[in-house]
């Protein structure tokens, strides 16, 4: 007779990881079909040697798939998964940054995550979203000194950069997200057991 | 193959979500290597039953699930899907969003991995398959850019590959033009042959009459099996076939204007270098076989299908208007409702409607309320859109949309998962309201039943061609 | 070569060239790429892709590290200027042929990495719907404005609706992938077995030790 077994719990239960990769999916074409309005963006900007803000204003936009996935799938290493998959779409729709996406949507997703990590993978609230965006920013940050040559630019300019950022991830990765949260369980589409 | 008959036992199944019971005391027995047609009305619950035999639910939907449901003696639920379909096959009702891969010959050998079929069978097997739902042709296209009738066959070629005793179809042609549903037909009669059981939920049942041994009827939750005089009298209710009697337009006034206009989906051509004009202020029907392009003639002409030729909306030209101010001309009321809801209740949904509509003196509160009245939504307002039946989502949707009176409006099967008062009575609220409004209606429908006299003119689509049909009435 | 293997091995040489401040480095790398290009046949618009789409990002860094940099800014500027090329051009090597390479890759992925087959599948899926994900979020952008409201990147709207879609398509394609056998965590046998050539992994290793030899003079 056949072996039936009870199926084995999984960590990463199929639908899970089938919603995280699609949330990626469809966060990265929104701010795909952004691509040319951060292309005209980051060229006026170009000339005045103030580039840098164009992609630090919209950094929180791209960082989005990992705070949602971590909202919807409440588990750790959602937001480092939901990140990465996001980084992976976009290198392959032709991203400027080739293979380093990846890297930095590796760093994107573990900063995001840090917040929830944080408090202890226990909150999935505003508190803990918030949290995500100060994480984000601290280490995307970091990461920035090395890949984009921050170490670089005068005091000023990398206090100014880090400003935006921090705007740019609460706006995105915090007000946002919390209003998105709101929608989701008013609206009652998550059906969780 | 099992050497064993597999015991399939469905006793007192009850089944019900917070919202709601779906199934009470369902028992159903199958006899081996037979064929059976389960019949009910939409919403009665022949779907769930169906998903749950195949053990997706209650693990894909949640909801309470009690009573016995067993194969070989274990819990439907329990057993690893590898093993379950090697034994009980299902074929879902909309093929779309269903594969994970890129071509029918990778789904199937998706499908054959998960079995653990040895790899040296597999590629013998595949090809048998396709060949078995005359699909070879196919094996390495895109999935993406087949018709709903050949993403179908190669659903069935999957379930198929599978060898199961059990065959659970859910209205497996509803997506499928007539040729392929013959020879849809054609090879799982040769899958029953086999010694298979089959089980299919269908409204039409022509092309299988003879086919049928037992009949299951469904209604509100309730399963029982029809006797000899219920049996021959349900399998010789086969659809009327409708005339629908239209003319011919002549010198009107046009609105929308066709100038040698292609489609295309991939390398696959819909519509072949077609000029036609659609007249103002009139109600035209498009009918034509499943996935001919009749959806996609409609997204074309809300610009989100690119096509070639010109295309005039008010002698514009649509491909130099902007999309925003161009839907403010002419809207889609999409298949899938939720997409056309921009707010979370039911109220905030006809306030921001409303707001919006070009007739506000025709939509007062008193007016709204009425409809509601008449479309079974009044007690509903404070509800949340989401939550509501797809039945109710659908009246909704289009009631939004006529409230904001968009000059031109394209319906895209807006009967359809209605029962036949709601379809009479949204019918007629389109009509006054449109009517009301000085709208021109382009609909899409397969319920023609419900809608012969309400047309002026027929538009069918086939063989890449559409064109005005009727004329001798 | 093995797909995978030549990610690895671009991935590790792009990590440390985040941390590399060499102007050479960064031209060796681009020179090496141009080489190996030259064999893969390269489509004219492929090798405009090359060329033009890191001009922006690049000289955006450039600029402003000459306006505002400090210390080192000049050096740092150029080095970022053949950075972003260097990214590209070496991730080019591995992403413009991934469409050919695609399902060696994930193969590869599989069986060789032995990453879950719930998470490739999940890969798989989603990178055959990307096209109906791009038309998608076109349709709920439109269909909101035939209500009169036009959605836009700043309103939570906009993703509410996208990850509604989101939780509709992965329920569908969950419930599709179940009814073809899938099931999470057992085994799978494989139609095509990958197997990694002995070739490959001298490949990657003589690669990766050359590369990290050229870094030991200190010589840029």
């Amino acid at each position: 007779m056949q072996t039936i077994l009870k199926s084995k719990s999984t960590r990463w239960a199929l639908r899970d990881v089938l919603l995280l990769a699609f949330v990626a999916v469809f966060i990265g074409f929104i701010f795909w079909v952004l691509g040319p309005v951060y292309n005209i963006l980051s060229a006026a900007l170009t000339p005045m040697g103030l580039e840098p803000f164009a992609n630090n204003l919209l950094l929180g936009g791209w960082m989005m798939a990992a705070p949602l996935a971590s909202i919807l799938i409440k588990q750790a290493g959602a937001g480092v998964l939901g990140e990465v998959f996001a980084a992976a779409v976009e290198m392959l729709l032709g991203g400027q940054w080739g293979v380093a996406t990846l890297l930095s949507g590796l760093v994107q997703g573990v900063g995001s995550e840090a917040g929830f990590a944080i408090l202890g993978y226990k909150n999935w609230r505003w508190q803990a979203i918030f949290a995500s965006a100060v994480t984000g920013t601290i280490v995307t940050f970091v990461w920035s000194l090395f890949r984009d040559g921050y170490t670089s630019y005068s005091f000023g300019l990398l206090v100014a950069l880090f400003i935006t950022r921090f705007i740019s991830l609460l706006f995105f990765g915090g007000v946002l997200v919390v209003a998105i949260q709101k929608l989701i369980e008013k609206a009652g589409v998550l059906r969780r057991d | 193959m099992s050497y064993v008959v597999t015991n399939l036992i469905v006793e007192d199944v009850h089944f019900s979500y917070p919202t709601g019971k779906v199934l009470s005391h369902v028992s159903l027995k199958l006899k081996p290597n037979s064929f059976n047609l389960l019949v009910g009305p939409s919403g009665s619950g022949k779907s769930t039953l169906l998903k749950l035999l195949s053990g997706l639910y209650p693990t894909f939907s949640g909801g309470t699930l009690d009573g016995k449901l067993t194969l070989d003696g274990y819990d439907i639920n329990d057993i690893v899907p590898f093993q379950r379909v090697a034994r009980l096959g299902y074929l879902f009702q909309n093929p779309t969003r269903q594969f994970v891969m890129q071509t029918p010959f990778e789904e199937l050998r998706f499908s054959l991995e998960n079995l653990q079929v040895t790899p040296t069978d597999m590629t013998d097997r595949i090809e048998k398959v396709l060949e078995t739902v005359g699909m070879t042709d196919f094996t390495h296209h895109d999935l993406s850019t087949l018709s709903g009738g050949e993403k179908q066959k190669i659903a069935l070629a999957a379930a198929l590959a599978m060898d199961s005793e059990y065959l659970l179809l859910d209205e497996p042609f509803a997506n499928v033009d007539p040729v392929a549903r013959l020879q849809l037909i054609q090879a799982i009669k040769h899958y029953q042959q086999q010694g298979k059981t089959i089980l299919i939920t269908d409204h039409d049942w022509s092309g299988y009459t003879d086919m049928i041994d037992d009949v299951f009827v469904m209604n509100h939750g309730h399963l029982h099996q029809a006797d000899e005089a219920e049996r021959t009298k349900i399998l010789h209710e086969v659809p009327i076939q409708t005339q629908i009697k239209t003319a011919l337009p002549n010198e009107q006034e046009h609105i929308i204007e066709l100038k040698k206009v292609a489609l295309k989906n991939g390398t696959r051509q819909l519509l072949r270098n077609t000029s036609l004009a659609i007249p103002k202020e009139k109600r035209i029907l498009i009918t034509g076989p499943n996935g001919v392009g009749k959806s996609t003639l409609f997204s074309t002409l809300v610009k989100l299908y690119p096509y070639s030729g010109l295309i005039t909306y008010n002698q514009q030209d649509i491909a130099k208007r902007k999309i925003a101010q161009h839907v403010r001309d002419i809207a889609l009321v999409f298949q899938n409702a939720e997409q056309q809801f921009v707010a979370m209740t039911m109220a905030e949904e006809l306030i921001q409607a409303q707001q919006f509509s070009n007739h506000p003196e025709i939509w007062t509160d008193e007016t709204i309320t009425e409809i509601l009245t008449q479309l079974n939504l009044v007690d509903l307002r404070q509800h949340v859109v989401y939550q509501l039946s797809g039945g109710q989502q659908k009246k909704l949707q289009v009631l939004l949309m006529l409230i904001v009176g968009t000059p031109t409006l394209l319906f895209d099967e807006p009967l359809a998962g209605l029962d036949n008062d709601s379809q009479q009575c949204l019918l007629n609220i389109i009509a006054d309201f449109t009517t009301r409004q000085h709208q021109t209606v382009l609909v899409i429908s397969h319920q023609l039943q419900a809608v012969t006299d309400w047309f002026d003119f027929h538009l069918h689509f086939e063989n890449e061609q559409l064109s005005y049909v009727g004329g001798e009435v | 070569m093995n797909p995978l293997m030549k990610f690895a091995i671009v991935m590790v040489i792009a990590l440390e060239l985040t941390f590399i401040k060499s102007v050479t480095i960064n031209l060796i790398i681009i020179g090496v790429s141009a080489f190996l290009y030259l064999f893969l046949k390269l489509s004219w618009k492929q090798w405009l892709w090359l060329f033009i789409l890191p001009l922006l990002p690049g000289f955006g860094s450039w600029f402003s590290l000459m306006y505002f940099g400090t210390g080192d800014h000049v050096h740092m500027a150029w080095v970022m200027l053949t950075r972003v090329f260097a990214y590209l051009w070496l991730g080019g090597l591995f992403t413009l042929k991934l469409t050919e390479e695609r399902d060696v890759f994930l193969a590869t992925l599989e069986q060789k990495a032995k990453l879950s087959a719930t998470f490739v599948y999940a890969l798989v899926g989603v990178l055959n719907f990307m096209p109906a994900v791009n038309q998608q979020i076109k349709t709920i952008r439109v269909a909101s404005q035939m209500r009169g409201q036009t959605l836009h990147i700043w309103q939570a709207q906009l993703y509410f609706k996208a990850i509604l879609s989101a939780i509709r398509w992965s329920q569908n394609l969950a419930e599709g992938m179940v009814s073809h056998g899938f099931t999470e965590g057992a085994p799978r046998t494989h139609l095509q077995v990958v197997s990694i050539a002995k070739r490959d992994w001298l490949i990657l290793i003589i690669i990766l030790i050359a590369f990290q030899l050229l870094l030991i003079p200190n010589w840029y």
